[in-house]
């Protein structure tokens, strides 16, 4: 596939009274996009807030995180699937997008449906549950989103509300807010173009694959739940997809599964390894494996598929990583093993079980094949997070959430703040 | 007992009974009230007569078979 990337740089955003980009200074219109997230069902409140790298600013709650882009040339919608949208193959064409900035809906999550069940990552009355939290500054500014400028949306739910039927209006607030925003790119001239022709094969380097190993939600919440990172709209356990990188860059890949947002997954590995096609290497393909099966024969059977798919393409090469930790981490070694037992150069790209003072190893399961590894920390960030000025994602947030957080241990599974993709800001002194 | 026997012979569990799944390590609402009865004891005995086998180290026993195996992982 041939996809042409026009980038929009973003260096301001301005809540104003008109919507346009122009010279890097992004207005909106807040009444008018504030209206159309009120227009989604069961929106009791919402807001536009923006957060500045350098600010003093926390960021709560924050459900998932994406670019703004919208495509101009060439079949398909943005983030397919997602909220009802259409799911005509993407991948070609041109696509503009606001770089230097994201979109971050932010809500609560209903504790309790209205029959007395909860979400599994509910925060129940009475409980300590994790609070969710992002600083733009200081030493605990370690996503990347503390170097981007943010556009937050915080909504609020109407009484009566379940989690599942509350997350499909965030992410449909969250398209809807990326389409307003994206649309003003429309019949511009993009400052940059990038041209990332995947077609174009060199026979003399070695052919590469990314296979980055997805959490489903359907293991907690149903095959049709809205709680997981989707492909093309679909987040339930289904055998390995194979997209073109090209795809993935238009939003193929798109939900957020627990803490575990849609930016990192595209924004990262993806676009290096396209720059790089042809240069060092070809890159072939996109191999998404679900993880969160329940028998471990399930998970051999696609850790098996997905080094087929990657036999099938001709890889020589394949960058693995992971994204949940604890069971989810059998499939991503499983696959290691695999890909490596077809012949497959492969490295592994994951975060560290916590170490607990020493007496535990760094990973949960190992196995001799898996020869390879880049570290990416272990999740925990061991410093003060300073007091803030403002508390934003929230409407009424509580006193103590400006206040001092202490340090955030490598726990598996329930950090908000880790880095599965090496994008994150610790390095390797900070573990 | 464990749907995942991989994870406990990892870090080096002597004994490890392979469940069924996840959420259901010692039955299968898949299958009648009474095969899914059978089924838990069969998962249940096979530990049960675990511990009372000698092993040299991480062993993996199947509940569809009387005799255990080595690990392979």
């Amino acid at each position: 596939m041939r996809l042409e990337i026009g980038t929009f740089p973003v260096k301001d955003i301005v809540l104003g009274t008109t919507t346009r980009w122009a010279d890097g200074v992004l207005e909106i219109n807040e009444d008018e996009l504030v209206a159309m997230i009120m227009e989604e069902p069961s929106v009791s409140w919402a807001g536009l807030e923006v957060a500045r790298p350098g600010d003093r600013t926390r960021i709560m709650e924050m459900r998932d995180t994406i670019e703004p882009k919208v495509k101009v040339q060439g079949p398909g919608t943005v983030y397919p699937g997602i909220s009802g949208r259409p799911v005509d193959t993407v991948g070609r064409g041109r696509t503009h997008r606001l770089n230097g900035m994201t979109i971050i809906p932010c809500s609560e999550m209903p504790r309790v449906n209205p029959d007395g069940s909860h979400w599994w990552g509910a925060r129940l009355e009475g409980t300590p549950g994790e609070v969710n939290y992002v600083d733009m500054s200081g030493p605990g500014a370690v996503t990347p989103f503390s170097s981007t400028i943010n556009l937050c949306v915080p909504m609020e739910w109407q009484e009566g509300s379940y989690t599942d039927d509350w997350n499909r209006v965030v992410q449909a607030a969250m398209v809807k807010v990326n389409d307003y925003l994206a649309q003003t790119t429309v019949g511009l001239e993009p400052p940059e173009v990038q041209t990332y022709d995947l077609n174009q094969r060199d026979s003399s380097l070695p052919n590469v694959v990314f296979v980055p190993v997805l959490a489903s939600g359907e293991y907690r919440y149903g095959p049709r739940t809205s709680l997981s990172t989707c492909v093309y709209g679909i987040g339930r356990l289904t055998q390995p997809w194979l997209l073109q990188p090209t795809e993935v860059l238009d939003g193929a890949i798109c939900g957020a599964y627990q803490y575990n947002p849609t930016w990192p997954i595209i924004e990262t590995i993806v676009p290096h390894m396209c720059a790089r096609h042809g240069t060092d290497f070809n890159f072939v393909g996109c191999i998404v494996v679900r993880s969160n099966w329940e028998a471990q024969a399930e998970k051999q059977l696609m850790a098996n598929r997905a080094a087929q798919l990657a036999i099938d393409v001709g890889a020589q090469g394949a960058i693995v990583t992971t994204n949940v930790r604890g069971q989810r981490f059998l499939e991503t070694v499983l696959t290691v093993q695999a890909l490596e037992r077809a012949g497959i150069n492969t490295i592994l790209m994951t975060e560290e079980e916590d170490n607990e003072n020493g007496s535990a190893p760094p990973l949960l399961v190992s196995n001799p094949e898996l020869v390879a590894a880049v570290s990416n920390g272990t999740g925990g960030v061991e410093v003060t997070f300073p007091k803030v000025e403002r508390v934003i994602g929230v409407r009424k947030p509580e006193p103590h959430w400006a206040e001092e957080m202490g340090p955030i241990h490598g726990r598996y599974g329930v950090s908000h703040l880790h880095d599965f993709y090496g994008f994150g800001k610790q390095g390797y002194l900070d573990f | 007992m464990t749907a995942m026997p991989a994870i406990p012979l990892a870090v080096g569990a002597n004994r490890v009974v392979r469940g069924v799944r996840v959420s259901h390590v010692c039955g299968d609402p898949a299958l009648s009230a009474q095969k899914d009865w059978e089924l838990g004891v069969r998962i249940v005995e096979t530990a049960l007569n675990s511990l009372v086998t000698a092993v040299s180290g991480p062993t993996l026993f199947e509940p569809s078979e009387p005799e255990p195996q080595e690990a392979a992982l």
